[in-house]
């Protein structure tokens, strides 16, 4: 056994080999030297072996490979993503909506609480006054905002869509 | 074919094609590629429906990424990664059978051609087997290193392993699927 002989993870002519067969030269068109290097030498015999298998079989599945044509994958690309922005839009703005309501529960459940707390006889003059303020001009404002963070989402959704 | 004619080494494309994508760049690349994704996706997932699916899944993400690629290269290995990764998620999730022949293949009409196709069409049967009996990984590599003329580089990025096993993961796997290839009565005769 010579030493080309050892299998070992490369060999000098391993890329010449793999050359010559993608090219098409091997095996009759390529030097004699290279044919005797690889009748001795296993990396390059198994290169052959391998690489003339592989590109035969990839010019096959070239030949056979069924894949639509590029106008309807682009299509179907821009359907899914359309499609995939309006669910995400969507999801958006029931989660902001979600959020502002449960907003304006909380607050209008402390303004309420505010009031009451307000009429007990122990309280606070100027705390009973800045609550009191608080109940009559914070519900038509927080109205305002409610009404405005429910529209915006709606706004942002449709200008969304549109595209 | 060669690997200039399969649109794997040109520069001049390369530099054509380096701008962001739109519909015309995006069929372009496609055209260029849609085919050797596929042949790639059929071997290393042994299932042609799949890589049907995996195929369209791949070019989708590599869409909606919008990666910025600074050439056709890099595009390309892109593409090849996504592919790469949803056929091993599909792989794990559903460990199928592999089928050995490829579509339009076992048909009558197709062996009755001639002798060289039958004779062919039977060393892809064997080939198809020999590669059900390897890794995923060695699938991958050694598709992208024979079949597809990629670079050790290429391979590592494509495949997610260090560059410097490459060599290694390669050698071996090669020479497995060598030795399935020459059969129990042949392996092994050079050494």
């Amino acid at each position: 056994m010579t030493e080309e002989n050892v299998s070992k993870p490369d060999c000098v002519r391993e890329i010449e080999t793999f050359d010559a067969i993608s090219s098409g030269a091997w095996p009759d068109a390529c030097d004699d030297s290279l044919r005797a290097h690889v009748a001795t030498c296993t990396n390059c015999s198994d290169v052959v072996e391998v690489a003339t298998a592989l590109i035969d079989d990839r010019d096959a599945a070239l030949r056979h490979a069924p894949v639509p044509p590029s106008g309807v994958v682009w299509w179907r690309m821009q359907m899914r993503a359309r499609n995939e922005a309006t669910q995400s839009a969507r999801r958006t703005v029931v989660a902001v909506q979600a959020a502002v309501f449960a907003a304006v529960l909380v607050i209008a459940l402390a303004i309420l609480g505010g009031a009451w707390w307000n009429k007990l006889p122990h309280i606070d003059e100027i705390a009973a006054s800045g609550l009191l303020a608080a109940a009559q001009w914070g519900v038509p404002l927080l109205l305002a905002i409610a009404i405005w963070l429910t529209l915006a989402p709606v706004a942002v959704w449709l200008a969304v869509t549109k595209d | 074919m060669t690997l200039s004619e399969l649109g794997l080494r040109s520069r001049v494309e390369e530099a054509a094609t380096a701008a962001p994508m739109d519909e015309d760049a995006f069929r372009a690349f496609y055209e260029r590629t849609a085919r050797p994704v596929w042949a790639y996706l059929r071997r290393i997932t042994g299932d042609a429906q799949l890589a049907d699916d995996l195929l369209q899944e791949a070019y989708y993400r590599f869409f909606r990424a919008s990666a910025d690629h600074h050439d056709e290269t890099h595009r390309r290995n892109y593409l090849y990664r996504i592919a790469t990764n949803l056929a091993r998620d599909q792989v794990r999730k559903h460990r199928h059978g592999y089928d050995v022949a490829l579509p339009g293949e076992g048909d009558p009409d197709q062996l009755r051609d001639d002798g060289t196709t039958a004779v062919r069409a039977h060393i892809r049967m064997d080939l198809g087997r020999a590669m059900s009996q390897l890794g995923a990984t060695q699938r991958q590599m050694l598709w992208l290193a024979y079949a597809h003329g990629s670079s050790h580089d290429e391979i590592a990025q494509v495949v997610g392993v260090n560059t410097g096993s490459v060599k290694s993961l390669l050698y071996r796997a090669r020479r497995k699927l060598a030795e399935l290839l020459r059969g129990p009565d042949d392996g092994g005769k050079r050494e």
